[in-house]
């Protein structure tokens, strides 16, 4: 029963990671973006370094008339991620970005401009980035990755040496 | 070395047992639909977005693999009772000392179909970590490709029993290999560098899979119908992938981004005139030998005359515009990919020694 109840759990935990893609907002910030209130959520909070999430952009009166760009900006360096607003693919009444990621830990800043009735706007928010989740290193486990190609070229090699004399006859006979 | 002498009467007697020949079928269907399922999430995150484990392309993708590994696993054991029960076969290898016994194609093929799905576990791992994906080139990632490639490899390899091959099988597991490994590894070497895979690797890799058809079929013309079914592979992924895609998302009740590529991203990796570098190869090939040419500078020139034709693309010829030279280069590649499938060929059909001598060639 024990282990019964033990390989339950595990189960769980197991189909738990397989996590449903409908995150819910954990955490809002308001902007003021020219003439334009602007609601800013995040699935994931606080933000860490590659790990992804959604962002949600509502501003208030709603997207329909209003077109707009974001700039997230890593704060003293070079690293910017420019895109369009777009409509959020879970909700189609407000804008967001499914499934991002911010590449690297510190300050950001988050540049809006929209574009509507009232003209245009800019606004600013600052937004602390920090480090990546705790978990194995992309330098220690991108080696396992190739372990099967590596495979591929160990038995390719081996075949090739062990037919060395013949090959030289038969690759020069049609 | 004593000269070589080759007997090259057709040995009736090395026909495929009945289970390797359902094997073999079963294993190549499950490629497929692992590459379908491949190509169709990745049309799927570009379009439309939301993830999770279940959606149907996943499914597709590991009912391929699992069938597979099925398959390959099934053959393997059933290859080791006949070897221990009545007869080993020629071609079938000793695994782990000859505790087993299988053809080397599903032994490789087996161990990749393993790979993917243990990748696939540590994949589900790196989201719970790191969330959905947001790169292609992460570990579990580049397990799953490599551990694909190597399936591939291996159902390439099971239609190859010596000299005797099921020619119509192997050069759709072979265009299936190539439409599989270009635009993968492409994707992901793309991530840290755009030109060089967009230049290297389609010269190298497509000249490698022609010419390693028209050496283990001895068939020049074989080699301009794999890169048909290469076409044919490609033009039905173009327009399959964004229907099903636009299909299952208003099934689900979701909509196409607001942005969306209009692009299926897998087939516009895959070079859309193949047939045409084909056709110039194979025409090189059959020429040559109708004049008795040597036989290796004959491969280099159908490799390097083939090889700029790839580049007349959609995708690839921006790269052109830009570095007009990088065609001298890839002509290189292309003969060097080409020398490289042609002895490939032979590797694959002379490697297992006990065919050899049951084939009648002596070394």
């Amino acid at each position: 029963m024990n282990v019964l109840a033990r390989g339950l759990i595990f189960a769980a935990l197991f189909l738990a990671s397989f996590a449903s893609a409908q995150e819910t907002i954990k955490h809002r910030e308001t902007v003021q973006v020219g003439a334009y209130q602007l609601e800013v959520g995040f699935s994931q909070y606080p933000v860490r370094a590659e790990r992804s999430l959604d962002i949600t952009f509502t501003p208030v009166g709603g997207i329909v008339g209003k077109s707009g760009t974001t700039k997230f900006k890593l704060v003293n360096s070079d690293i910017s991620i420019n895109q369009d607003l777009v409509r959020f693919t879970k909700n189609r009444s407000i804008w967001g970005y499914d499934l991002i990621s911010i590449p690297q830990k510190g300050t950001w800043n988050l540049e809006f401009t929209i574009n509507g009735k009232q003209g245009k706007g800019v606004g600013n928010l600052k937004l602390e980035v920090l480090e990546r989740p705790v978990g194995p290193s992309v330098a220690l486990t991108q080696p396992l990755g190739l372990i099967p190609i590596l495979a591929v070229l160990i038995l390719a090699t081996r075949a090739w040496l062990r037919v060395r004399p013949l090959r030289h006859v038969e690759a020069n006979r049609w | 070395m004593a000269a070589s002498t080759f007997n090259r009467t057709p040995i009736s007697s090395l026909e495929f047992p009945r289970f390797q020949s359902i094997g073999a079928g079963l294993f190549l269907l499950g490629v497929f639909a692992t590459f379908f399922g491949l190509g169709w999430d990745v049309q799927w995150h570009s379009d439309v977005g939301p993830d999770t484990f279940w959606t149907l392309p996943h499914s597709i993708l590991y009912f391929g693999a699992a069938l597979s590994g099925f398959a390959c696993l099934t053959v393997v054991l059933l290859g080791t009772f006949a070897a221990k029960e009545t007869r080993k076969l020629p071609g079938m290898i000793p695994i782990l000392g000859g505790m087993f016994y299988a053809p080397i194609g599903f032994v490789v093929g087996g161990f990749g179909a393993a790979g993917f799905l243990s990748f696939g576990l540590f994949d589900q791992y790196w989201h719970a970590l790191f969330g959905f994906d947001v790169s292609i080139s992460s570990p579990p990632h580049m397990g799953l490709i490599f551990s694909y490639i190597m399936a591939v490899s291996g159902c390439v390899l099971v239609f190859v029993q010596g000299r005797e091959t099921k020619t119509a099988a192997f050069v759709i597991a072979t265009a299936l290999a190539l439409g599989f490994t270009l635009p993968f590894v492409q994707m992901n070497f793309s991530e840290f560098n755009l030109e060089i895979p967009m230049f290297l690797f389609p010269a190298l890799f497509l000249p490698l899979g022609m010419l390693f058809v028209a050496s283990v079929t001895r068939k020049p013309w074989m080699l301009f119908v794999m890169t048909l079914v290469f076409a044919a592979f490609r033009y039905l992924c173009w327009f399959i992938f964004p229907l099903i895609t636009s299909g299952y998302a208003s099934a689900l009740g979701l909509s196409l981004r607001d942005q969306p590529s209009g692009i299926p991203t897998i087939p516009y990796l895959m070079p859309m005139l193949l047939p045409l570098a084909g056709l110039i190869s194979s025409g090189i090939l059959v020429f040559a030998k109708s004049r008795g040419w040597r036989v290796i500078p004959s491969v280099l020139l159908a490799g390097g005359l083939a090889a700029p034709f790839f580049y007349i693309d959609l995708l690839l010829w921006q790269f052109v515009q830009s570095f007009p030279t990088g065609l001298i280069g890839v002509a290189f590649l292309g003969a060097l990919g080409a020398w490289l499938g042609w002895q490939l060929g032979v590797v694959a059909r002379h490697a297992n020694t006990e065919l050899e001598q049951v084939q009648g060639v002596q070394s």
